[in-house]
């Protein structure tokens, strides 16, 4: 019954902390990022097992984890609000070339993360290229592209910036 | 799956609600024990001693010793004065000091060995033999 009970206090939480920490604490994971996972799960770990390191209790915890992750996967199919409220939505961040820098401060993304995904997805050079990024509920970046280059207004001209000139918001 | 889980939450696999259970000799004592156990997981056997069951020399319960032989034993709340070791048995025995109330006496062990297994407990001097049947999860 503990063990029940343990796993699903730890997933309740780990839930809670994941979605108010945001969707860039597992979207965009850099080395140091892969490492706090580590140290987290190695932190849970006593947490859940306690003293108990029998193989049944193993098999609980992980029939616990995995019963309750289905069961809100089907609950999030039929209750859409649960969906929102468990995963978040996708954001639009950057629209026509213009950061929405209200929103961006709110997910911790910043102009540079959206850059780095236009280049990587699109070969992209500057903000003004991008059409809509949005962040994803996976906490990926994407972009779409402005059809036929950038809007003429917001354009520099030929040569006479570097490539990322971009990167500074247009205001 | 799901059913495996309900039945672990009710005790099934562990303890909870299914697994608690009690044996008693009336009148003398009575032994909570878990009927499910897992191997090398915290488990508890409580003796609630009548005032019948306390003789002159305080409280002499007796635990078999093949219970014993499979078990780690943690801790005893509250400790024994002394224990004394029979053929088939270890007597525990604990100093009373109101003589006319009940005693609870908590052993806090561990199963050493998976599967089915038998514990007896009673009281030194008296025929009344609590028998309990355990199982021992891997």
């Amino acid at each position: 019954m503990e063990s029940v009970i343990r796993a699903a206090t730890i997933y309740g939480l780990l839930l809670m902390v994941f979605r108010f920490t945001g969707n860039r604490s597992l979207g965009q994971i850099t080395t140091f990022d892969f490492i706090l996972l580590l140290i987290i799960s190695e932190a849970i770990q006593n947490g859940m097992v306690g003293t108990d390191n029998s193989v049944t209790n193993a098999f609980v915890l992980v029939l616990t984890l995995l019963m309750i992750d289905i069961a809100l996967s089907l609950l999030k199919a039929r209750v859409p609000v649960l969906e929102r409220w468990l995963e978040g939505v996708p954001v639009v961040i950057v629209e026509h070339g213009h950061p929405l820098l209200d929103r961006m401060h709110q997910s911790r993304v910043d102009v540079g993360d959206v850059l780095a995904a236009a280049r990587k997805l699109h070969g992209l050079e500057r903000l003004d290229q991008v059409k809509y990024a949005v962040l994803e509920r996976s906490g990926d970046i994407s972009i779409i592209p402005e059809p036929g280059g950038p809007a003429p207004r917001s354009s520099p001209p030929e040569g006479s910036s570097p490539p990322l000139a971009g990167a500074s918001p247009p205001t | 799956m799901g059913i495996v889980l309900v039945l672990a939450l009710a005790g099934l696999l562990g303890s909870g609600p299914l697994s608690r259970s009690e044996v008693s000799v009336p009148g003398l004592l009575r032994l909570e024990y878990q009927r499910f156990a897992r191997y090398q997981a915290s488990q508890t056997l409580s003796a609630h001693v009548a005032p019948a069951g306390a003789g002159a020399g305080g409280i002499r319960l007796w635990i078999d010793r093949r219970f014993l032989d499979d078990s780690r034993v943690d801790t005893i709340t509250p400790p024994p004065a002394r224990v004394e070791a029979g053929g088939d048995r270890l007597v525990y025995v604990f100093p009373t000091r109101r003589p006319g109330e009940p005693v609870t006496i908590v052993f806090a062990l561990q199963a050493e060995r998976i599967g089915p297994r038998v514990g007896r407990v009673g009281l030194d001097g008296n025929a009344g033999v609590a028998r309990f049947r355990q199982f021992v999860y891997p």
